[in-house]
């Protein structure tokens, strides 16, 4: 909160914008860019969770699994509507990242090996996207500020249905189910850490994605933050926290965890990690495959009759 | 017509309502071929979790707006303060009774 507070007083997000406003190139491009690069965060986030839509061990489960990849769809949507009106196409943002112009955070690299690994890895995923989203909020283009704001309510639910079913797996599993809610917290979080970006460094104030007001926390501001709302939920579950892993330094009242390594994140990043072909050929094929039916979606002339 | 920067893609705005007689809120905004398309979109969209008891979608381009440049005629308040409520009652505090010898 204090970096919140302190960047009120410096300024940099006492001036808000609406789409009308007047705002240089330079801030519409920008926030064109931290808008799309979200949307293709949600449309490809939900890949890892719909290919096991087939494979849900129960009928409520199912329900609550299809509710939330219908929910990331629609931040796609909402997210996409905040792009266009500043001149970027959702076609543009797909397109962009089937032709490897843009990138992937190193975080949806990655797929799921077992159901009872999706519990965890969405709780630490989901609780990290509400750190993020909360602090983004804040930012200074308000129509990105309120699509935040709507998808927010929805990850909530998320983060209680995992909550959930991390529990329902260490309640009532067996200890081969128990270990693997284990290892995935202890794989996932390193990768969560990740998610939040490299360590601050003295340049973090020439960001222009944080000059401008859009970026509103420092990475490591978020990860703190972060870990202070989660290591406490893991372990209320019974999860054990390896000491080594992360624990908090009572005397600074930090987090202190195991760097990430970002070498190999940012090689994964460019290289693409264990699942990102099966994310883009998934997403390549969806994208021609629906072109026909989004064509008479949205253009009249094209329908047949 | 939305003056200013606004891109027309044909983009439809949503408005709901969660409850009835309560506001009716801007939710966001939709594409749409149609408006019925566009009403179908936003009520996937923008109705997840509340129950809506309303769902308008409006073309963007069917939106009149002043402008920046009118925006001053909007703030009443400053401009005209003898509007608001507090006004008629500003001065009751100071007030000094006249004693019914000198209205006499």
């Amino acid at each position: 909160m204090a970096s919140s507070t302190e960047a009120m007083e410096d300024g940099r997000l006492a001036v808000k914008y609406e789409l009308w406003d007047d705002m240089t190139d330079q801030y519409r491009r920008y926030a064109a860019r931290i808008a799309a690069f979200q949307t293709l965060a949600e449309v490809v986030g939900v890949l890892p969770f719909s290919e096991w839509v087939d494979r849900v061990p129960t009928f409520h489960r199912k329900q609550m699994l299809v509710a939330k990849i219908q929910d990331e769809v629609g931040h796609g949507h909402v997210m996409a509507r905040v792009a266009e009106d500043l001149g970027l196409s959702r076609e543009q943002v797909i397109e962009d990242f089937l032709d490897g112009k843009t990138k992937l955070l190193s975080i949806f690299h990655y797929g799921f090996d077992a159901w009872e690994e999706i519990g965890p890895a969405a709780l630490l995923m989901n609780s990290a996207a509400i750190v993020q989203f909360q602090s983004l909020e804040q930012g200074t283009y308000l129509p990105y500020a309120r699509a935040l704001r709507k998808i927010e309510k929805e990850e909530s639910f998320h983060y209680h249905h995992a909550l959930d079913l991390t529990h329902e797996v260490l309640t009532t599993g067996t200890p081969e189910q128990r270990a693997i809610v284990q290892d995935a917290f202890e794989v996932w979080l390193p990768r969560m850490l990740a998610y939040f970006g490299p360590p601050d460094s003295d340049t973090v104030v020439d960001n222009t994605m944080y000059k401008l007001g859009l970026k509103v926390d420092s990475n490591d501001t978020l990860r703190q933050r972060w870990l202070a709302k989660i290591i406490p939920v893991f372990e209320q579950l019974g999860v054990e926290v390896p000491h080594d892993l992360v624990h908090l330094d009572e005397d600074r009242g930090e987090w202190v965890y195991a760097t990430p390594d970002w070498a190999e994140t940012n090689a994964m990043i460019q290289q693409g990690g264990p699942r990102a072909a099966d994310w883009e050929a998934m997403l390549r094929d969806s994208f021609s495959r629906n072109a026909p039916y989004k064509q008479a979606a949205l253009n009249a002339d094209l329908v047949a009759v | 017509m939305v003056t200013g920067h606004v891109i027309d893609d044909g983009a439809y705005e949503v408005f709901g309502q969660f409850g009835a007689g309560r506001e009716i809120t801007y939710l966001g905004s939709v594409r749409g071929r149609d408006a019925e398309l566009a009403w179908h979109a936003a009520k996937e969209v923008y109705t997840r979790r509340e129950r809506a008891s309303l769902l308008w979608v409006v073309p963007r381009t069917a939106i009149t707006s002043g402008g920046a440049d009118r925006l001053v005629t909007l703030l009443s308040s400053t401009r005209m303060p003898f509007r608001t409520p507090a006004y008629p009652g500003r001065n009751r505090r100071n007030r000094v009774a006249v004693s019914s010898e000198e209205s006499a």
